[in-house]
């Protein structure tokens, strides 16, 4: 799916006027700016919306295998040990990557303050990645599947998707090299981290099981290290990078603390990567590898207080943006959802509690605390930000952004809430001796129902929020002017 | 990494190349770009005493759970619960769990995993199909019947501790490593009563070598020309208790 977009032209003053004041000439600049990424960034979030639709209908129908498995039972390429990798693919690998990048290169540019060069290089590495997505999940339909969670793509999907990666982030590292002078903002510690941090985790993990074949454990140990970091550390990167952007834009003010967004980062970066080891908790790997992963768990804590307080702290006295503002109220649900889902890996992580969770639905429930509810929302928020600005429309209708947020709210914290204490409850049955098998999978099936009803409410929001930007890039929206917000505010927040 | 380059030009807005036509249009495009607030930066309040109180809990009770369970960071630690002795070092921690297991141990293993089908637990055999071990004569004594019995098997009738056991066919096991043989053999010899001494791998190795041209299983007028109280090469001649 392509996009056509016509570069929009700056602001420019009529000859004769009087000259162009400082913030006149700011406003030219990100007009440039905007010009020059509009493609790139509109073309990823295109097609990672186009995936998340895919994602959507993959996951509701692994949702309903769950508790009637003759639903559309005659076909062999929907079957619950395909549907359900290749929606976990689509929503991390088609959806959030691509999103999380779109978002990724607009805000280098424009914390960069440079003009993106070639931007169709950058569309040319995001073709690259949509072919990489699309021939690992037709694989995975097929039946080819390497049986690594979250690294189910066969290696030459797997190839193909490190060639595009490659290809963005060299353009990002440009970007970030050819900076205008100046302090380096918070959201560009995490963009270049992220960056960085890809590479080695895809590729790491790729040349361990792929070229080199490790055996036995350390295969489990190189996938459970990939898995948390995936999510945690990249997909987390740039989730923060938006919230620590679109908070102070939006409200602005200036993040409250530079010394807490240092120590939020510095202990990020330290603790985030040993985060997988908890995964391995009963498994038969040497005992450090647990313990040291339950360690950074709760050294996490670190990075999740002082990041949340100095949102909170910024924050102050603009609570009310989250009844106006459409940005502002996905980001901050993200930001808290960023904190939730540290405490519940916290948590998980516990022998005590892992011991019941381990193998259950809980696993799942941490995955979407993270991918969506986190960063999905966040990336919900940047997008609703993002777009009119490069597209030149606002929004066309605010009721349809909001009927999505509640939509994705509702809908996420009910799937998250099923997964969590099913797996809990599961467990916990389980674990109980006493117990015959066939009654615990019985008292499973409320949640596993109470599942696909959160995800006809996510269909719903997700339906939604297509329209609207569907409508948006086809200048459907709004005549630029006035920002579509939930409610009327004096100010205009963004 | 180069340093950053001189700010680029922004071109003048008040050249010949600017399309005039479409500025009133542009001006409106851009509403949300000229509206929007100005990039954000950091201020810096400190950061308050009792957020740093909770990340130094954190840290002590993540440095607390390191300490008490980290298996001396040792590979062949597994068991959480499994801690260095007290001054002890990771190498200590290996003492205490890796256990040096001696020729009987193994022999028991490698024979429940390929004899006890046959000869049971009990080493008794089945009477009439599978000859027993315990106080078996052919098991007993000299060692050397036993080492052709299980490198070349055998073919019945043969008579054990007064039965004669008419079908019993016992295949042969040389496939099984020297070192596992003689600790099987050493096993059998050993347990239920039985009072024959240890064999060595190297004397089932040689044992190898001396039958090697023997393609067919041993019948019992081959067992018995062989004398009773007949070693593997390299063992002492064991008379019959």
């Amino acid at each position: 799916m392509s996009v056509t977009v016509t570069p929009t032209k700056p602001v420019l003053p009529q000859p004769g006027s009087a000259p162009i004041s400082v913030a006149e000439l700011d406003q030219v600049d990100r007009a440039l700016i905007d010009a020059s990424a509009s493609g790139p960034v509109l073309f990823f979030y295109t097609t990672a919306i186009t995936w998340l639709l895919a994602a959507t209908v993959f996951g509701f129908i692994s949702s309903m295998k769950m508790h009637s498995p003759e639903f559309l039972g005659g076909w062999s390429f929907l079957t619950y040990g395909r549907i359900w990798p290749a929606y976990i693919d689509t929503l991390t690998y088609g959806w959030a990557c691509p999103a999380g990048m779109g978002t990724l290169i607009w805000l280098m540019v424009r914390l960069c303050r440079v003009s993106l060069r070639k931007p169709a290089l950058l569309v040319f590495g995001g073709i690259f990645w949509n072919i990489g997505v699309t021939v690992g999940v037709v694989n995975i339909l097929l039946g080819v599947n390497s049986g690594h969670a979250l690294l189910e793509f066969p290696s030459s999907a797997s190839a193909i998707l490190f060639i595009a990666y490659s290809l963005i982030a060299i353009w990002g590292v440009a970007v970030f090299e050819n900076r205008r002078p100046g302090p380096v903002y918070v959201s560009l510690w995490y963009l270049v981290g992220a960056l960085f941090w890809f590479p080695w985790l895809y590729g790491a993990a790729n040349l361990m099981l792929t070229v080199l074949h490790v055996r036995g454990v350390m295969q489990s140990i190189v996938v459970a290290w990939f898995g948390a970091n995936f999510i945690g550390l990249w997909m987390g990167a740039i989730g923060l990078a938006s919230v620590y952007y679109f908070i102070p834009k939006v409200t602005g003010r200036p993040v409250a603390s530079y010394y807490l967004a240092s120590i939020g980062f510095w202990s990020f970066a330290l603790f985030y990567p040993w985060l997988g080891g908890a995964h391995l908790a009963g498994s038969p790997v040497p005992v450090w590898m647990p313990t040291m992963g339950i360690a950074a768990s709760i050294m996490s804590v670190v990075t999740l207080a002082t990041v949340f307080v100095n949102f909170a702290m910024t924050m102050r006295g603009s609570y009310n943006m989250i009844y106006h503002s459409p940005t502002i109220r996905f980001t901050f649900y993200g930001a808290v959802a960023f904190i939730v889902t540290g405490l519940v890996n916290m948590i998980g992580s516990f022998r005590s509690v892992d011991r019941l969770t381990h193998f259950t639905e809980f696993g799942a429930g941490e995955l979407h605390l993270g991918v969506y509810a986190f960063f999905s929302m966040a990336m919900f928020g940047a997008i609703y930000y993002i777009a009119p600005r490069l597209v030149g429309c606002e929004w066309l209708s605010a009721t349809m952004i909001r009927l999505h947020f509640w939509a994705s709210a509702y809908g996420i914290g009910l799937l998250i809430c099923m997964m969590l204490f099913g797996g809990l409850a599961h467990g916990s049955a389980m674990d109980n001796t006493g117990q015959p098998f066939e009654s615990v999978i019985e008292m499973g099936q409320p949640y596993m129902r109470g599942q696909t009803v959160a995800w006809i409410v996510l269909i719903i929001g997700h339906a939604f929020f297509t329209i609207n930007f569907l409508l948006m890039i086809l200048r459907f929206g709004k005549p630029a002017g006035q920002p579509t917000l939930f409610a009327p505010m004096e100010g205009e927040p963004h | 990494m180069s340093a950053p380059r001189e700010p680029r030009q922004v071109p003048s807005p008040l050249t010949d190349e600017i399309d005039y036509v479409e500025t009133h249009d542009v001006a409106q495009v851009h509403a949300a770009i000229r509206r929007e607030k100005s990039d954000p930066g950091e201020a810096t309040t400190p950061a308050p005493v009792w957020l740093m109180s909770v990340c130094f809990l954190a840290m002590a009770c993540a440095g607390f759970y390191l300490g008490m369970y980290n298996g001396g960071f040792d590979a062949n630690v597994f068991d959480w619960y499994t801690r260095p002795l007290p001054g002890g070092s990771g190498s200590q921690v290996s003492q205490n769990t890796a256990v040096e297991l001696t020729p009987v141990m193994i022999g028991q293993n490698v024979f429940k995993l390929n004899c006890q089908t046959c000869h049971q637990d009990s080493g008794l055999g089945i009477a009439g199909q599978y000859p027993p071990l315990a106080k078996s004569e052919y098991v007993n004594g000299g060692s050397e019947r036993l080492g052709m019995i299980l490198l070349k098997g055998v073919q019945g009738p043969i008579k054990v501790e007064g039965a004669t056991f008419g079908a019993a066919v016992m295949p042969a096991w040389d496939k099984l490593s020297d070192q596992k043989i003689a600790c099987v053999l050493t096993y059998v010899r050993q347990a239920w009563g039985n009072t024959g001494g240890e064999i060595t791998p190297e004397q089932i190795a040689a044992a190898r070598k001396q039958f090697a041209a023997k393609t067919d299983s041993w019948s019992e007028a081959d067992l018995l020309k062989v004398p009773a109280d007949a070693a593997l090469p390299g063992g002492k001649a064991e008379p019959k208790k």
